[in-house]
């Protein structure tokens, strides 16, 4: 079946409010108290627990504006956090105050520990392009910024700690 | 470049020529067929800045290397040009469907990719289709990637592939 996206989805975390406001369906969004944030070197970093989940006990996120990235780490409930795959997505971000204004451009990365980091989402991309959903100039930025990453994590060995540092980031699997 | 439809080539092997999307036939100098594809050699007749390409079709890997003989004066700091296209053939003739995005390989060096922006406005209008945009995609992905791997050795990536271009 060919993949159907419908709408660019947008995500707002507010560190006043300390919440994040997640798309879900038309007209209807998710709001989550974030249990941890902070504002470093130009990228948020969020924790948001789950106790209802069973298999996932927490989940990470990196807002990087400069990057146009956002690093998400599902941590899981059971097992070595260490081996969590990390979900690289190409986004716009607007920082307004207490706002960082995250939209998803519905391209990315997945890199998982000892294995090439592979590009994910090129169905659900093109059909979001070729549907109208995602503008011509937003597909250009999506795809640009995800060869890029690609070259830097072959040039990190598909190490995510070594290409994080490289941007100047922390450690997105030790902290 | 303006917004075009996908650029579709002939090469006709029997007849010794290669039809280019504007519709012009040229003489080819040489074809060569290999199982992973068709080697060709021709010049470049009243082009401003090329004299002669040599390029290889190579329908499994979904790509089309070609490296340039430039006019003095208009030289280009690039070992390979790689267009990712389908690849297709039936019987001596081959065509490709250039897919709009461009790789340019600096051996040892680094790989530039070109034309992503041409891809998206070509989806965006229509004028490539949601399931041949996920093939470029994908295929630019997979060959940017093997490249890197490679140290950005053309020759190097390839040969995982058990594929190895000569180019006379």
């Amino acid at each position: 079946m060919s993949p159907v996206v419908s709408r660019q989805l947008v995500e707002v975390v507010d560190t006043h409010a300390a919440t994040r406001t997640l798309p879900l369906a038309p007209e209807q969004v998710l709001e989550q108290a974030l249990d941890r944030w902070h504002v470093a070197d130009g990228a948020l970093r969020t924790t948001v627990l789950s106790p209802d989940d069973p298999f996932v006990l927490a989940e990470t996120c990196w807002y990087v504006a400069d990057h146009g990235l956002r690093l998400r780490r599902r941590l899981p409930r059971e097992g070595d956090p260490a081996v969590a795959t990390t979900e690289i997505g190409a986004v716009r971000i607007v920082v307004d105050g207490p706002q960082w204004r995250c939209t998803d451009l519905l391209l990315g990365l997945e890199v998982s520990p000892g294995r090439p980091a592979r590009v994910v989402h090129d169905a659900d991309f093109a059909a979001a392009v070729g549907g109208g959903v995602l503008s011509a100039a937003d597909a250009d930025e999506a795809m640009s910024t995800v060869h890029r990453v690609l070259g830097e994590l072959v040039d990190a060995r598909h190490d995510l700690d070594t290409w994080t540092t490289s941007l100047g980031l922390g450690s997105p699997t030790r902290s | 470049m303006g917004l075009h439809p996908p650029k579709i080539e002939t090469f006709d092997v029997a007849a010794g020529t290669n039809t280019d999307p504007k519709g012009f036939v040229r003489a080819v100098d040489d074809y060569h067929e290999e199982p992973f594809g068709l080697y060709l050699s021709r010049a470049m007749i009243e082009h401003p800045t090329l004299t002669h390409l040599r390029s290889w079709l190579l329908p499994g890997l979904g790509i089309r290397v070609t490296d340039f003989t430039w006019k003095p004066g208009h030289e280009r700091l690039q070992d390979h040009y790689i267009d990712i296209a389908d690849v297709t053939r039936d019987g001596t003739t081959w065509w490709t469907e250039d897919h709009y995005v461009d790789l340019v390989v600096h051996t040892g060096e680094r790989t530039e990719v070109l034309d992503l922006d041409e891809l998206a406005e070509a989806v965006a209008a229509g004028l490539l289709d949601v399931e041949r945009a996920e093939r470029a995609l994908t295929t630019s992905h997979r060959t940017l990637g093997g490249l890197a791997a490679a140290g950005h050795d053309l020759d190097r990536w390839l040969a995982g592939h058990d594929v190895t271009l000569t180019w006379t």
